[in-house]
């Protein structure tokens, strides 16, 4: 066979397999039948300057519970301020990250929930940007467990960037009633620590 | 619905960053000094705890211990001593953050515990019980199923110096308690570490 046929055949072969790919991939996609690549919505915050580190220890027992089916409810649980403790940024911006421990347990069924706050002095509170935190910056730490009320040790972090000034940060222990009839939540002992670095 | 409605005996204390007691009026005044000139405050911010050193240990030797009496309580020791330097003169105060992370197992509705102790001395005053007892697990009618669960806690604690540069002496211990009475319990770590860090008061 003529090799110039032959290689106008395979060129015409090659041409066909990529669009037929091609075609076969973007109809494939648009009604969902290769599903998208999902990808984890991660973010980074490198090259943070280390400032310094603020504590606050819960030596008490922290209670939230509400009776009514659905019902939510929180109580602080850590708060750093009050009695002149403030968390302070002396840069333009800071990166506050905020990190919890505690023995807290929920009401068998419900959905326990740390809420972070991060509230200037005139009480204006700062979105948690990038947390990870619900938009009212709350992060269950249990949710839905049959069993019995257990203690269940738990942490949660989250991180977060706030203009020049002085801020409280509070950490409130609440429930969430999934199982009907209201739900509870509490803590014995838990610390928090919230560093703070220059950006 | 099983939590009474006790009295809510919260405690929170803040360890840290103290502002001046003369306050707001020196608070306004410091934010509009901060929102003309925010490098320059460098030197005239509170004190505050800076990070000064961090020692860490890690285990991959599972640890098993168990007790065969009802109510009864046995811990074991995680890691080794951890000695670590608070440095300063007799009377320096620093803060001895102590964090551990382990796999941990404990028998079925028993409780899972971690004990923290600086110098021999329960940490009682940095997150824990008066003993530094800390429960991270109870009355969990599959924990006995369960084979390793993740589990951590931290204790933030002040260290006062009786000498120059004293090193304090960090233990972590991992226990049970047998809780719901049955006779005994038993508790594992498995893969475990713990971190140590020294904070010191400085100006910011």
């Amino acid at each position: 066979m003529d090799m110039k046929l032959l290689s106008g055949i395979r060129e015409l072969v090659v041409r066909c397999t990529v669009r037929i790919v091609a075609y076969s991939t973007i109809f494939a996609l648009v009604p969902g039948v290769i599903p998208v690549p999902v990808f984890a919505k991660t973010t980074t915050l490198p090259d943070r300057t280390y400032n310094f580190t603020v504590f606050a220890v819960q030596s008490g027992t922290a209670v939230a519970s509400c009776s009514a089916n659905s019902c939510k409810k929180s109580t602080t649980m850590l708060k750093t301020g009050g009695n002149g403790f403030e968390v302070f940024c002396d840069q333009p911006t800071c990166t506050v990250y905020a990190h919890v421990e505690s023995d807290a347990q929920v009401s068998a069924g419900d959905t326990g929930l740390f809420t972070f706050v991060v509230t200037d002095l005139n009480g204006q509170v700062m979105p948690l940007t990038p947390g990870p935190a619900n938009p009212d910056g709350s992060v269950a730490f249990l949710a839905k467990e049959p069993d019995a009320l257990t203690h269940y040790g738990a942490s949660a972090s989250v991180l977060t960037t706030v203009p020049a000034g002085w801020y409280v940060v509070t950490v409130n222990i609440g429930c969430l009633d999934a199982g009907g009839g209201g739900c509870s939540a509490l803590s014995f002992h838990s610390t928090l620590s919230v560093d703070i670095y220059s950006n | 619905m099983s939590v009474p409605m006790a009295k809510r005996l919260l405690e929170a204390t803040a360890f840290m960053v103290r502002r001046p007691k003369s306050t707001h009026a020196v608070s306004v005044v410091a934010l509009a000094v901060v929102a003309l000139a925010p490098l320059s405050l460098h030197a005239a911010g509170p004190s505050g705890k800076k990070h000064h050193r961090r020692a860490s240990q890690s285990q991959t030797t599972t640890l098993t211990k168990s007790c065969s009496l009802k109510n009864c309580t046995i811990t074991g020791s995680m890691f080794p001593t951890l000695n670590l330097p608070c440095p300063g003169t007799p009377g320096t105060v620093c803060t001895y953050q102590v964090h551990v992370n382990a796999q941990t197992h404990v028998s079925s509705m028993d409780q899972g515990l971690f004990r923290f102790t600086i110098d021999g001395k329960s940490a009682s005053s940095g997150g824990t019980d008066s003993n530094g007892y800390v429960s991270w697990t109870s009355g969990d009618p599959d924990s006995g199923a369960i084979a390793w669960d993740t589990r951590s806690y931290s204790v933030v604690v002040d260290v006062s110096n009786n000498t120059q540069d004293e090193i304090h002496r960090i233990q972590v211990f991992v226990g049970c308690t047998d809780s719901d009475s049955s006779g005994s319990c038993d508790v594992s770590a498995g893969f475990s570490s713990m971190t140590a860090d020294v904070y010191t008061i400085e100006i910011i």
